[in-house]
């Protein structure tokens, strides 16, 4: 929509311009959606809740950023809004047997005989820092992005991004050790 | 991972947020420091493998959702209430009979102006597209003045080979609908009292009188009317089918059930 961006600005958008608009980034919303919440269901009514609200407020699109832009910070919206009311751990915790902190780490030679699951990781991180994280890592968003995009100081941005990783890195590490085929006794 | 007081350097290399002369000094750190390669190795695989995550398609029934929801249709609150008043449903259904076979009389008072129409049969089976639902309210009203102008020939449409059994019964449905949104309105446009007890008499009677052998539609059916209402009317239509259901009640028609939840 891009190209045509201009001609729906500040305009409510038929169903028709609208469903070109979820073809191009329908898929890109899921997957932010996915990262974030980690359940397909709460993904998708995610997306749902995204769209509609998009459709319905079209008209108050500026065109300063793209339409896809303008759709995440709709997402991101909602889905803080979800995880401060609910408080939801955003997926189901790990089970005792399952990597994580409870299982202890992995040692090589176990983690060999599994695939690294990075939804299983974000899962462990609290929604602030997982927020963040994806944002960096899915989105490609640079610090000031973020902070920009979520209202907050560049030094919370960098201070969450760091212990996200630094909270996998430490409980995952025979997974990413072993995924970068340097193996570290735990 | 053993702490490194180069941890936050180390994110901010792998994330291009160093200063070019700071970026410098990581890489040459780099090159001496084993823990900090590692760490960083460890880093841009976890992030690979977040880019990696694997991700369905959308679902195009989103998009479908989100168009009915704009429209205000809400499911879950509709039959909430139908499965809350099962003789709501039953009262629907009934209206709905009530109203396929009263073509004019009662409803002809709320009939707007006749919009021509040089192909009438297009319009039935443009009626009965799914294209047809995506439509707005406002987008749609053209189509069924047509059709409310003439509803026994949808039927003699079909008769004639001009549209199958489906396109007929689709756009029979669509003006049912779009007629019970219309009494409504009709019955509210009335003084509250004697003046709506006769509108709804004279519904009654209508349907008594035309409808003799009336078979009930099946449940779907009114769940399909009360698809069609707007959120912004269900209460409305809540109300009047309720008023409908006393004054049915009143000359021995429609029982409600026993206990009501």
């Amino acid at each position: 929509l891009s190209s045509r961006q201009g001609e729906h600005r500040g305009e409510q958008l038929s169903e028709a311009a609208f469903r070109e608009v979820f073809e191009r980034h329908g898929d890109a919303l899921l997957r932010l959606a996915l990262a974030l919440t980690g359940r397909l269901a709460d993904a998708e009514d995610l997306v749902q809740e995204t769209l509609l609200a998009a459709f319905e407020q079209f008209d108050t699109f500026e065109g300063r950023s793209s339409v896809y832009t303008w759709m995440r910070r709709i997402l991101l919206n909602r889905a803080s809004n979800v995880a401060r009311s609910r408080r939801i751990r955003l997926a189901e915790p790990l089970g005792e047997d399952e990597a994580g902190p409870a299982a202890g780490f992995l040692t090589p030679a176990e983690s060999a005989e599994q695939r690294m699951d990075v939804r299983a990781m974000l899962d462990t991180l609290s929604p602030e820092f997982r927020e963040v994280l994806v944002l960096r890592e899915l989105e490609g968003m640079s610090y000031q992005e973020i902070a920009c995009e979520l209202s907050l100081p560049r030094g919370t941005v960098e201070s969450r991004l760091f212990r996200a990783r630094r909270e996998l890195a430490d409980r995952f590490s025979g997974y990413l050790g072993q995924e970068t085929g340097e193996r570290r006794a735990v | 991972m053993s702490p490194c007081e180069h941890f936050d350097d180390l994110n901010r290399y792998m994330d291009g947020e160093l200063a070019p002369e700071q970026a410098a000094a990581m890489e040459q750190h780099l090159r001496a420091c084993t823990d900090c390669r590692q760490t960083l190795s460890r880093l841009q695989t976890l992030g690979s493998g977040i880019r990696d995550l694997p991700t369905p398609r959308v679902d195009g029934r989103i998009l479908d959702e989100v168009f009915l929801q704009a429209h205000r249709i809400e499911k879950p609150h509709r039959h909430l209430v139908l499965r809350r008043h099962p003789w709501l449903m039953a009262a629907a259904a009934m209206l709905i009979v009530a109203l396929g076979v009263a073509s004019v009389g009662v409803m002809a008072r709320w009939t707007p102006e006749v919009k021509p129409a040089a192909d009438v049969p297009s319009i039935v089976r443009f009626v009965a597209s799914p294209r047809f639902k995506q439509l707005t309210e406002k987008e749609r009203a053209p189509y069924i003045d047509v059709l409310r102008q003439q509803p026994n020939k949808i039927s003699e449409f079909e008769r004639q080979g001009q549209i199958t059994a489906a396109e007929r019964d689709r756009a029979l449905q669509v003006l049912m609908e779009d007629q019970v949104v219309r009494a409504v309105e009709g019955y509210y446009a009335l003084q509250p009292g004697l003046e709506r007890q006769q509108y709804l008499d004279r519904l009654l009677a209508d349907q008594e009188k035309r409808a003799k052998h009336l078979s009930m539609p099946s449940g779907s059916s009114a769940n399909e009317l009360m698809e069609a209402v707007p959120a912004h009317e269900r209460t409305r239509v809540g109300q009047f089918l309720e008023e409908l259901r006393r004054r049915q009640e009143g000359r021995g028609g429609l029982k409600a059930p026993a206990t009501l939840p």
